[in-house]
């Protein structure tokens, strides 16, 4: 009795393997013959017949571990794939791009010529100037405001104190569409427009990131600040010394996103920048459509380029972004 | 054995708040007076812009007036030989003209010396071209009513001159913007100084005659003031003044630009709700397209990312790598990515179509079919919110107690009941946290559509948006007050949805 | 049921967690699994209900091989020590849900969670919420949701960590309520001594993944096995005199003598501990010559008696002595010990030699 069952998992196996192969095989044919259908479909029976003779809980729980690994990796490939196509595409020449169906890959990969043909066609490297001063400047400047902001609400006393806070949550939930009318109207009345002024301005305080912060600087025991009081601590040194570094991951958080915001925005350089050389970035990718019409390989490796920066900070600061963004967003 | 501890030694500090109290109030003076000063002189300058221009304005019409009111009393007594020359002589001395007119204006004549002057002119024009004789006739015959007119204009035209003058100059002003600009940017800077410096005289009043314990309390507040003043004149200047400005501009039919409006009403609304009677009503346009987006973006990206979270929330190998590759489209810019996915659907070179062409069925023109446009800012409006949903939902599954899943399992319940009954409970409250932040981003959808149809909303104005009709009534028709209104009916949807959220959230909500 | 765990050992690693480890529960009976943090007794348990597989040895229920067998699968009941009730059920429902995933039909269910409520004595509050439910209530809800489907084994990992004194108090006596009516063998965790003193029908004392002792609780307390069992039970801590063995009698190190009994194989000139239980002291009789001299250090009123704090050599003492002594800090005193309460420990081993 127990030799019969063991050569029957043991077959049970081998044809779940097959199957698994024969239908892994297929579906790939498929996609580039019609041939292909056939040992799919054979591939899929096997996987049947081989979960039926052996349908131990390792063949089980390794099946739905398997198709889990499969979802999984067909979602993420559908994730990454605009950015395989960007990058293959920026190093396709104009020939290549008119092809159809397109090559998966680009004949030479040392082809520079795109990005050279982008960054004369448009002053991308002005653009990237112009982002990069007003993402640091903004993140700057509002970093330090919503420092001490976040420090006067939660460990300085003064009248009003809960009720403005109150005030200003329910301030957070304007959406910007609603204010961009006045701002805008502002930034001309006052001359700045179409200067990088006027995209450093409007941004140099924000609710949402005093909201995040000081709910930080509040779950920071009280008695540390008074122990440092009575040893004569001032409120700015305690404020830089001890509260801020305490709370470097909230605000290293705060930063990244604040920057990846910055670097990402593209309505209101729309409204406000008309010359070309204040543009920034996405800006000026975007207008760089209209000059490039049908080469759109130059318009991948101008994307490209747009994009690399974020990614790289992202590879690099994978979890900060994303607890930070979870957290932001449980909050919000 | 207990020894005492050497009585307490204290540094006597002076008052810190005395002395806060004190540098407040002189550099609260410098500083306002400095930017006093700063406006002033720009001020200044301003009037001088002003007096220019006025001036050249001034000449310029005088001196074509002049000739413009001359020319007909004399063609009432020219014979016809005059008549013919009148216009040449007028003409010839036009240039000349300008200069004395302006050097008059300078020495500061009066506008009746100035046309007896320009009269004067013309019969030296007329002289050159006929003969001095009928020059002095006809100078002669009119003599009667060159005066009268004269007359006329010294009591009734001068000051209609005046005001001629002032509105060519204020419409002058306005056309070139940076003109325009400066008026506000000075007068700002005038009131920031003597806002500036009148606290500093009140702070200084404190110093000099409040009792002690005031002054030490004014101190006190200043210094939660000195931190919070960075934050609050961002957001009052951009944030809440915008809102009530919104507001109120909302109610100022046919708010331009420059600050004119017809006047208090309703009509920014009316116009924005039912359009034009006649033509099709953008904005509700826009709002049905925004609704379809939204109703087909956010059931499916929340549906797939609950799925996705699912799985990246088991112990799997790769999951740095997975997730690097779920949460990668979050941080890169719409526009970039938008590029790449426009490429993607392009009619003739897209990849989609190719891959559509291996399972058999024709290509399609998917960015200028008309009846395939929404299914494309769908398909990218999911690809672009699924990371952030995920983190979002992951971050909800994580929180949820181990020892749920532990006690199911021990009484025996299987994966598909602890799903069912455990998992998606707990995780109702991120579910609807979610819900609502999607709706409330995909309602306000601009940058995609933009992006993917290359600035026009959708191949036919198909795919036009509420957002959409918010930036061209700004940007483009300079209506400021229906682009503020409509803003404000996109604000109320918002608010309703928040609301409706934080509602389901408390009620969701079965651990605090 | 008859609960057996034989050789039973866990290893993390290169932790072990649980060694050899060797009991017999009979049926019916409260357990209590004692011990210091990072004992095993946490991982025992987790062994018993199946959560944790086991690295060697075996476990038995009623003579029925379990070692490999889900928890699904072994009819046990398990509370948590933070009870882990469904928030989003009501009271009603969390108790019904082990007999849902049962199958049982609604009527039936409802019926049986009720009964299970009014044994817990929580059958007014069935449409609460977990959360509107105090401490004490939440874990009468979860000792009935474990009970609910008739397990021949209950398991507590530390119900009562979580509640405040005078709410421990109340619930470890309706936990023994609870047994004692259904008739559940139980076994539950906890590193408090009283708790496992006052209730249980026999402790398994364990130290470093070791079994120490299992007895019923007086036996734990009159009969230590070793010096760890000593000095963990008993409130106040037992009292530890060094000293050596000469010729019949413990002498200490500053030469006074205690008369011994019957000394199981203590050699001559061993080092060891003299126990004394604080109950364990008296006056000493003029003359005495096995006694010890001690002088008062402080003299504490504790209400229903008087404790007092002696020195004695480099050590301190902790004594209950009756009232009428009048005795103040600085006093000197000379004790002597009764018989019962008193042990002889190894200094080194712990082994116990008296």
């Amino acid at each position: 009795m127990k030799k019969q069952n063991r050569t029957r998992s043991l077959l049970g196996t081998v044809t779940y393997v097959a199957g698994i192969v024969l239908a892994l095989v297929g579906s790939l044919t498929w996609l580039f013959k019609e041939t292909g259908s056939l040992p799919f479909a054979v591939g899929l029976v096997a996987v049947a017949i081989g979960l039926f003779l052996n349908h131990s809980y390792k063949t089980k729980v390794l099946s739905l571990r398997g198709i889990r690994y499969f979802f999984l990796s067909v979602g993420a490939l559908i994730m990454v794939f605009p950015f395989y196509w960007m990058l293959v595409s920026a190093f396709k020449t104009s020939a290549e791009m008119n092809l159809f169906p397109p090559s998966m890959l680009p004949k030479n990969w040392r082809n520079f010529n795109n990005f050279v043909v982008a960054f004369q066609t448009a002053p991308f490297a002005r653009y990237f100037l112009n982002s990069v001063a007003t993402c640091l400047s903004s993140v700057g400047i509002t970093t330090f405001t919503t420092v001490l902001a976040a420090f006067a609400f939660s460990r300085l006393k003064f009248p009003g104190r809960d009720v403005l806070f109150s005030l200003l949550l329910s301030m957070m939930m304007v959406p910007f569409e609603m204010l961009v009318i006045t701002n805008y109207t502002t930034i001309v009345k006052v001359g700045l427009n179409d200067t990088i002024w006027a995209l450093i301005l409007p941004f140099t305080s924000s609710i949402f990131y005093t909201y995040i912060l000081r709910n930080f600087f509040v779950s920071i025991p009280e008695g540390l600040y008074w122990s440092a009081r009575v040893d004569g601590c001032t409120n700015w040194r305690y404020l830089w010394k001890i509260m801020v570094p305490i709370a470097r991951p909230s605000l290293v958080t705060i930063v990244l996103l604040n920057a990846m915001a910055s670097w990402n925005s593209f309505m209101w350089p729309l409204l406000v920048i008309k010359k070309d050389i204040n543009r920034t970035l996405p800006f000026g990718l975007y207008t760089f459509t209209t000059e490039v019409g049908a080469n759109n390989e130059l318009l991948m490796a101008a994307s490209l380029v747009v994009v690399m920066p974020m990614i790289i900070l992202f590879l690099f600061a994978r979890k900060q972004i994303v607890s930070g963004v979870s957290r932001g967003g449980i909050k919000g | 054995m207990k020894q005492k501890l050497p009585a307490p030694t204290f540094r006597k500090r002076p008052q810190r708040g005395l002395r806060r109290l004190a540098v407040h109030v002189v550099a609260l003076f410098l500083l306002g007076g400095l930017i006093l000063y700063l406006g002033l002189s720009g001020r200044e300058m301003l009037i001088n812009h002003m007096d220019v221009a006025k001036a050249n304005v001034s000449i310029d019409i005088l001196h074509t007036k002049a000739l413009a009111d001359i020319k007909p009393i004399l063609q009432e007594y020219a014979n016809d030989s005059v008549n013919s020359i009148l216009d040449q002589a007028i003409s010839s001395k036009k240039r000349g003209l300008k200069t004395v007119v302006g050097d008059m204006f300078a020495s500061g004549s009066t506008t009746e010396e100035i046309y007896l002057a320009v009269e004067q002119a013309v019969f030296e024009g007329i002289a050159s071209r006929t003969d001095q004789a009928s020059a002095d006739g006809l100078q002669a015959v009119a003599r009667e009513d060159l005066d009268k007119f004269m007359a006329q204009l010294v009591q009734e035209e001068t000051e209609a001159l005046d005001n001629l003058c002032l509105a060519k100059v204020r419409k002058s002003l306005k056309v070139t913007e940076k003109g325009y600009a400066q008026m506000y940017y000075h007068i700002a800077l005038i009131a920031i100084g003597g806002v500036l410096l009148g606290f500093a005289t009140f702070l200084f009043g404190i110093w000099l005659f409040a009792p002690h314990k005031t002054k030490i309390k004014t101190a006190e507040l200043l210094e939660p003031i000195d931190y919070l003043l960075p934050f609050f004149v961002g957001v009052f200047i951009f944030t809440l003044y915008p809102i009530v400005r919104v507001v109120i501009m909302s109610f100022q039919e046919r708010y331009r630009l420059d600050g004119s409006f017809q006047g208090w009403g309703l009509g920014n609304y009316q116009y924005v709700i039912h359009g034009i009677p006649g033509t099709s009503n953008y904005f509700t346009q826009g709002l049905r397209n925004t609704f379809l987006y939204v109703i087909m973006t956010v059931p499916i990206t929340t549906v797939l990312a609950v799925i996705i979270a699912y799985l990246l929330n088991q112990k799997l190998r790769f999951s740095a790598l997975f997730q690097t590759t779920y949460f990668l489209p979050m941080v890169t810019s719409v526009t970039a990515v938008g590029l790449v996915w426009r490429w993607i659907f392009n009619g003739n070179f897209g990849i989609l179509n190719a891959v559509l062409q291996l399972f058999g069925t024709t290509p399609i023109d998917w960015l200028r079919d008309t009846n395939y446009s929404m299914t494309v800012l769908v398909v990218f409006g999911i690809w672009n919110s699924l990371p952030f949903t995920i983190i979002l939902l992951l971050s909800g599954l994580q929180n949820i107690d181990e020892s749920y899943y532990t006690v199911a399992k021990v009484d025996g319940a299987k994966a598909m009941r602890i799903f069912r009954r455990i998992t998606v409970p707990l995780l109702a409250p991120t579910i609807g946290l979610v819900l609502t932040i999607n709706s409330i981003s995909a309602f306000k959808v601009f940058t995609d559509v933009t992006v993917l149809f290359n600035g026009s909303p959708g191949p036919a104005f198909n795919m036009y948006t509420v957002v959409y009709y918010i930036y061209e009534m700004m940007r483009n028709r300079l209506e400021l007050g229906r682009a503020a209104a409509a803003a404000i009916i996109l604000f109320v949807f918002i608010f309703i949805f928040t609301m409706l959220q934080r509602y389901i959230q408390r009620k969701w909500n079965y651990t605090t | 049921m008859r609960v057996e765990m034989k050789n039973l050992s866990k290893h993390f690693g290169r932790v072990k967690a649980v060694n050899d480890f060797s009991v017999i529960l009979n049926d019916g009976e409260l357990v209590c699994l004692l011990g210091p943090s990072g004992c095993g007794k946490s991982t025992v348990l987790n062994m018993l209900s199946g959560i944790l597989p086991v690295t060697g040895g075996k476990i038995y229920f009623d003579d029925e091989d379990v070692t490999d067998l889900p928890p699904e699968q072994r009819g046990i009941g398990l509370v948590f020590q933070n009870y882990a009730l469904y928030p989003h059920m009501t009271v009603l429902g969390n108790i019904c849900f082990p007999l849902e995933i049962q199958g049982l039909p609604k009527a039936e269910r409802i019926q049986r969670a009720t009964e299970m409520a009014e044994l817990v004595h929580m059958e007014g509050m069935l449409h609460r919420k977990p959360k509107e439910l105090s401490g004490g209530q939440q874990q009468r809800v979860a000792i009935a949701r474990a009970l609910v489907k008739r397990p021949n084994l209950l398991l507590l990992d530390e119900p009562l960590s979580n509640l405040d004194a005078r709410l421990r108090l109340e619930m470890r006596e309706e936990i023994r309520r609870i047994q004692l009516q259904t008739k559940v063998t139980t076994i539950f965790v906890t590193h408090d001594q009283e708790e496992a003193m006052s209730i249980s029908d026999h402790i398994v004392l364990m130290k470093d993944g070791f079994l120490q002792q299992h007895d019923d609780p007086q036996a734990l307390y009159n009969e230590p096995a070793n010096q760890f069992v000593a000095d963990f039970l008993g409130n106040p801590p037992i009292n530890n005199i060094k000293g050596a063995i000469h010729s019949g009698f413990f002498v200490a190190q500053n030469g006074d003598k205690v008369r011994l009994p019957e000394t199981d194989g203590a050699p001559e000139g061993v080092k060891v501990h003299l126990a004394i239980r604080a109950e364990s002291f008296m006056m000493a009789d003029e003359g005495d010559e096995s006694c010890l001299h001690c002088t008062v250090e402080n003299v504490y009123q504790l209400g229903k008696e008087e404790m007092a704090l002696l020195n004695f050599g480099d050590t301190q003492v902790r004594a209950y002595l009756s009232f009428d002594y009048g005795l103040k800090a600085g006093d000197e005193v000379t004790l002597q010990v009764r018989d019962r309460g008193v042990f002889l420990f190894d200094l080194e081993t712990g082994r116990r030699y008296a």
